[in-house]
């Protein structure tokens, strides 16, 4: 049958409920880290660490909900991780080779 | 009867189009990979030349109006919020909605190019640009301004594309060619939006709030 393919693989509806509560959360978050950052907070020890934490968080938030990947197979997870490891290795590296030169 | 029954199953094949829904979201997800690894470098050079020169990139941080960045993460957000929306109302039959949500995306994602335009001609009439008369023997703050035009640069190119593409979604949902049956195509230019979305809830931090 040509029709209703992708109907029937699971295709996984998200609600406009997640949506909005997702969409919440990221605004909430980017209101925090721009507070902490431009207020001060904490005479501005906290910056690097909010920035460090918050945006891998909204990062993830986006990932996780808005792309779908909660609800994808492990083989979409699987690929993700092999390419966050790979920057981090790349990262890594690189600082050592700048720190050790 | 037995050439009938073929010719009837040939003329069934011929109109069976050969979809591969979860084939074409990969396809997505592995061009979102390697657009990864293209940021991922621009994002690694700015964590060397930071560490080289913390001050300049701080001071370089206090010439950006963290406002208009912050506003802009916002709208960026929302865009990506329309978007993702826009898949539920296709799904469920709601075609009408569901290209409002997508022109609202759009209309986002030109509010963001409005923002970044008048940022940039502000920074450069100020003459805060590489090898401006007012950055001269600053070596930090040239660094920094480089990668902040590079990187904004580019991910700004990407809205654009991003544009594109959901234009192109629109038109293909008014011709009934993206339907609640097969929606793969907003799906992927969905997820290219939030890539564009992701990256710039990096570039926020790293730039307008260096300082």
């Amino acid at each position: 049958m040509a029709v209703a393919h992708e109907a029937t693989e699971e295709i996984h509806v998200v609600t406009y409920t997640t949506y909005t509560l997702v969409w919440a959360a990221l605004v909430g978050l980017t209101l925090l880290l721009s507070s902490i950052s431009l207020l001060h907070v904490g005479g501005g020890r906290w910056d690097a660490l909010a920035a460090f934490i918050i945006s891998p968080l909204k990062a993830a938030l986006v990932v996780f909900f808005f792309m779908h990947l909660k609800y994808e197979k492990t083989l979409f997870r699987v690929m993700l991780m092999v390419t966050l490891c790979i920057i981090i290795i790349f990262l890594g590296l690189t600082f050592l080779d700048v720190a050790l030169r | 009867m037995s050439d009938v029954a073929a010719e009837a199953v040939r003329a069934g094949h011929a109109h069976e189009e050969h979809r591969d829904y979860e084939g074409a979201k990969l396809g997505m997800w592995l061009f979102l990979f390697s657009e990864c690894m293209l940021f991922g470098g621009l994002f690694v050079l700015y964590a060397m030349y930071r560490a080289d020169h913390p001050r300049a990139f701080s001071a370089g941080g206090g010439h950006m109006d963290a406002l208009l960045g912050v506003a802009n993460t916002l709208v960026l957000l929302t865009g990506s919020f329309a978007v993702a929306s826009s898949i539920t109302a296709l799904q469920r039959g709601r075609r009408k909605l569901a290209m409002g949500l997508v022109g609202t995306t759009i209309l986002t994602g030109v509010a963001f190019m409005i923002v970044k335009a008048v940022e940039w001609s502000g920074h450069i009439r100020q003459g805060y640009f590489p090898h401006s008369h007012l950055l001269q023997g600053k070596p930090g703050e040239q660094l920094f301004f480089s990668l902040y035009y590079v990187m904004t640069g580019l991910h700004g190119v990407h809205v654009i594309a991003g544009i594109a593409v959901l234009t192109a979604a629109l038109v293909l949902m008014a011709r009934g060619k993206v339907t609640q049956e097969h929606f793969v195509f907003l799906e992927n230019a969905a997820l290219y939006w939030h890539l564009v979305d992701i990256i710039w809830i990096f570039l926020l931090p790293l730039f307008y709030l260096a300082a």
